[in-house]
């Protein structure tokens, strides 16, 4: 007797259990998505987001505690002593004395591993995490190279191959594979006349730059067009 | 019995060219091509929809990059699947591996040949009709198992072997559940089985006996299991056996496998629309308004909905509760419709409309379990996503 | 000719749907019947507690971040209350709330995760992806708050990286009650499902003694019936201010230590964690919640060995200082190591299908396992 009613309780609870399933599936029909379209719609990236570091190296003072503080190595400082009968000049936040001439700033990006752990101790907030995370350039057989050629110059590259609408404020020239040569990148902004990338944790500190900025008579065009945090 | 093709024939006056056997001979070839070409164009529909409803279930968008509404993505796919390259493993059976989708998407077409589409629309109007498609669409079995032993791997043997094991048990209850209604009607030819359920919603096998409708149940969930589909997809299960019996597969010959599924898929709703669900015939009585093929391809639209929605709502059997529940529960079952239905076969017709109203109940019942089953889901508060 | 049969090597894995990552499973079958299924780890291994004596204390979080990647914050939580108890460091009120806040959201998201790929073992598609619909949520508060979606390296030795953002609260708050209806909608569909039932109950069985010889931990061991949290019973950070249950499988969850059993663990405890997520938001105290150590820190010489509850158990950090600023040893007690001991053991005389759902019950992360 119990097999029996056993046979058809499990007839039902199947058969039920069919149906509250598509019932709780059918729910669902005609909510809104939640996929969103990368290409075309973007999430606005809130300030904080670690997507890609950049340096501003007018503001380095070439202490290289970011490149101690990194788990990676991934950060390579070096700086030559500023000859004494010169007057250091200032850096614009925290009027610190740039003691130090920095000579190379590179940092591999491929071995980076996100952690902020270099930009919290720097001094004059020159390194720091920006939400730009579109960090691929083209460089095959059928495109020329978007990185700069051995020995030419900005205005050349320029000419070579203008900005894809992608890549607005992220550094083109002065990258060698994934290693960012910050110096190079420095310079090409100031050749561009664009500003620098606000740091999204302190955008008032860094609005000074931005004005601070010696700007090119005639070519100023692009500049930034990305309020700080975002994309679109 | 070649009443189209004579119609057909007569119409494009084109006996005064060729005698009529090469006529006949000419149009069947046609048709078959036809039918092969349908089944693909099927295929690329099914994928799509899909993908699309599954994307409704799961709040998603689902593929809208090619075409409209991504409506040529499968074409796309399908264009894709033409030029990739078939791979054959090495120390394969390669006879046996490039036969078998061959075989199986033969096994998928053979049924399209008996069904009756619309009153006088039928390929081949054979008296043994239903016999023919379900004999003909387990063909496929050995397809898959061909697939299987061939591809030289273990996960293809085990799918292979899953496939044979659960298609051929599946048979049983497949066939039972149909035979409840051939008792009813008393002729196998899908033709006369739509005919028998003429004049209006109330003459459909499922709706004049409550045995009928049983049989019903039980020839959807075996058919779920005839084609493979979840919940009773273990020959191709993905997160166990990789891809079952079609995992060395690539190209053109997977595709093949695919539109043999789906192909499957309308085969066994198109049976199931003849024999319980009025066939060609609209709801209404008289003439089926709009030709009866819409009302024909309206109804397997809505199966297949229903199965591709239990897909995306129900996990997989294991291999012991999928012969458990055929052998222990559908089987049995599908016996005690088989006799009810016998049993009213032999009614006069006042027993007749006895049964029609037991019938109706039945489906009260089952429209209560409906309801039964909103109610137990908890209803969430309408929403536009989280905000953001 | 006497008609033949043998046994079948199968390999599931490195790469194989359901393997969680580049978990190898070396399976023998008796066609259908699992027989012996010996896993193989190590495609993974990253060398990090040796790694971890050539980096300062700080530098080690992001290391733990990638230990167990689905839950990084309970990782840095670990080994932050580790550091801090071999320096006698007291955290202020407002971070040990965030910090609960966090590891308490992380464990719901990891926990989405198991519940996702959980089903998706079983061939069941939608759970899944309402699942990482609400872990995406999730993700999204940790990016505004850490900056990061997976790796957040947020906790800091005797703080955090970052304060709260302003109006995080009522976005947690909002995101809460939006998951609780969610979560009932997924009872619906898949936690009350009799296949799911069918498929699950009476599968790998572990018994409670078999549960603590192996050494397991967290859901794993609740489910087997031993009453067992280390933030109730073993507390750190502010949990033993907190009320909450701890889901121990048994009379109302389950048959004992089944995979059913451990499903449900782990799917009560994503409402207990919704319960401290808000008990925490109440009322944050205010405080500055950066770090109060210097930046390279030397603790004392000594050794310290702190375990706590990640959502897949518990993680223990072994540290010994030489009083420098790096540690001379560091050994981690990874729950996923643990609990898959016992793997082999459950899965003889089973179907195949019956070792995937007993894979994806253990949740492994390989990132753990392998270290």
């Amino acid at each position: 007797m119990r097999a029996f009613f056993g046979y058809w309780r499990g007839i039902a609870s199947g058969f039920m259990t069919t149906l509250v399933g598509m019932v709780a599936a059918i729910r669902h029909v005609g909510r809104k998505e939640y996929t969103l379209e990368y290409p075309e719609r973007r999430d606005v990236l809130p300030p904080r987001a670690r997507m890609s570091l950049f340096m501003n190296a007018d503001e380095c003072i070439a202490c290289a505690q970011c490149a101690r503080a990194c788990p990676v190595n991934c950060i390579t400082v070096a700086s030559v002593k500023r000859p004494r009968e010169e007057e250091p000049p200032l850096t614009v936040v925290g009027q610190r004395k740039k003691v130090l001439i920095l000579t190379e700033y590179k940092i591999d990006m491929g071995r980076c591993c996100f952690c902020v752990l270099c930009v919290e101790p720097c001094p004059t907030h020159s390194l720091y995490m920006t939400p730009y995370f579109e960090m691929a350039v083209v460089q095959n057989a059928a495109e020329p190279d978007e990185i700069l050629r051995e020995g030419e110059s900005f205005a050349a590259a320029d000419a070579r191959r203008p900005r894809s609408e992608t890549q607005v404020l992220h550094p083109r020239f002065g990258r060698t594979g994934l290693v960012y040569d910050f110096i190079a990148i420095t310079d090409d902004l100031r050749h561009r006349g664009e500003a620098v990338p606000v740091n999204p944790l302190f955008p008032e500190e860094h609005a000074q730059l931005i004005q601070n900025r010696v700007q090119p008579p005639s070519q100023n065009t692009t500049g930034t067009k990305d309020p700080p945090g975002g994309l679109n | 019995m070649q009443g189209m093709y004579e119609t057909l024939f007569a119409a494009l006056g084109a006996e005064r060219v060729v005698p009529f056997s090469v006529g006949f001979a000419v149009l069947v070839v046609v048709f078959a091509l036809f039918a092969a070409i349908m089944g693909a164009v099927v295929a690329l529909i099914m994928v799509l929809a899909e993908r699309k409803i599954s994307a409704d279930i799961q709040e998603r968008i689902g593929p809208n990059r090619v075409g409209p509404m991504g409506f040529f993505q499968t074409v796309a796919d399908a264009v894709k699947l033409l030029t990739k390259e078939n791979v054959l493993p090495r120390k394969a059976d390669s006879i046996l591996h490039y036969c078998a989708p061959t075989l199986v998407f033969t096994g998928g077409l053979l049924p399209v040949a008996a069904i009756a589409w619309s009153n006088g629309i039928v390929v081949a109007d054979l008296n043994i009709g239903v016999l023919y498609v379900v004999g003909t669409a387990s063909l496929g079995v050995i397809g898959r198992l061909m697939a299987g032993w061939a591809s030289n791997n273990k996960w293809s043997l085990l799918g292979g072997m899953r496939a044979a094991g659960q298609m051929i048990s599946y048979e049983i209850p497949n066939s039972i559940a149909i035979l409840s209604v051939i008792v009813l009607a008393g002729t196998l030819n899908l033709q006369e089985l739509s005919e028998a359920q003429k004049g209006g919603i109330h003459q459909w096998f499922v709706f004049r006996s409550p045995f009928a409708f049983v049989a019903c149940l039980i020839y959807l969930v075996s058919s779920l299991a005839e084609v493979n589909r979840t919940p009773f997809d273990l020959p191709e299960a993905e997160s166990e056996l990789v891809s079952g019996y079609h995992t060395e597969y690539s190209g053109i010959r997977w595709a093949i496998f695919m539109m043999s599924e789906y192909i499957g898929m309308v085969v066994v709703n198109a049976v199931a629309v003849a024999l319980f669900f009025g066939g060609w015939n609209g709801g209404l009585p008289g003439e089926p308004l709009l030709g009866g093929w819409i009302w024909y391809l309206l109804k397997i639209a809505a199966l297949m909905y229903c199965q591709v929605w239990v897909r995306f709502v129900l996990p997989r059997l294991r291999i012991d509760q999928l012969m458990s529940l055929c052998w222990n529960n559908l089987v049995p079952l599908g016996f005690l419709a088989l006799l009810g239905a016998s049993v009213q076969a032999l009614l006069g017709p006042t027993g007749q409309h006895v049964m029609m109203v037991a019938a109706w109940l039945t489906f009260g019942g089952f429209v209560t379990l409906l309801f039964a089953a909103v109610l137990k889901t908890r209803h969430v508060p309408a929403q536009d996503g989280i905000p953001r | 000719m006497p008609f033949k049969t043998e046994e079948m090597l199968l390999n599931v894995g490195p790469q194989h749907p359901s393997t969680h990552g580049v978990l190898h499973l070396e399976v023998t079958t008796d066609g259908e019947l699992v027989t012996n299924a010996e896993p193989t780890i190590g495609y993974l291994h990253r060398c990090f507690e040796k790694y971890a004596e050539t980096l300062t204390y700080q530098q080690i979080i992001p290391y733990t971040d990638r230990l167990d990647y689905l839950s990084s914050m309970n990782n840095n939580f670990g080994f932050v209350v580790a550091v801090e108890k071999l320096m006698g460091i007291n955290v202020c009120e407002r971070a040990e709330r965030i910090r609960v806040i966090m590891a308490e959201l992380n464990r719901i998201a990891s926990h989405l995760m198991f519940i996702g790929s959980f089903s998706n073992d079983l061939g069941a598609m939608t759970p899944f992806l309402w699942c990482f619909r609400d872990r995406e949520e999730i993700l999204k508060i940790f990016e505004e708050v850490s900056g990061a979606r997976l790796l957040y390296n947020y906790y800091r030795i005797g703080g955090l990286a970052a304060d709260l953002t302003p109006g995080i609260e009522d976005r947690i708050h909002s995101f809460l009650n939006q998951f609780e209806a969610h979560m009932l909608e997924l009872d619906d569909l898949f936690t009350r499902n009799a296949i799911v039932i069918a498929r699950l109950k009476g599968v790998g069985m572990i018994p409670r003694e078999m549960a603590i010889a192996y050494g397991l931990s967290g859901p794993m061991l609740r489910a087997s019936g031993v009453d067992w949290d280390c933030r109730r019973d073993e507390p750190y950070s502010i949990y033993p201010s907190l009320r909450f249950e701890v889901p121990v499988g048994g009379e109302k969850l389950g048959a004992l230590g089944d995979c059913y059993a451990r499903y449900l663990v782990r799917r009560a405890e994503i409402d207990q964690s919704v319960s401290l997520v808000r008990q925490c938001l109440t009322d944050i105290p205010p405080g500055d919640v950066k770090e109060q150590v210097k930046r390279n820190v030397r603790p004392p010489v000594g050794e310290v060995y702190v375990r706590t509850e990640n959502p897949r158990g518990e993680i223990g950090f072994y540290l010994r200082s030489d009083g420098s600023t790096k540690p001379s040893r560091v050994k981690v007690r990874a729950p996923s190591f643990c609990n898959m001991s016992v793997f082999n053991r459950i899965s003889k005389d089973i179907l195949v299908a019956d070792m995937i759902a007993i894979l994806g019950s253990v949740d492994i992360v390989l990132g753990e396992i392998d270290r």
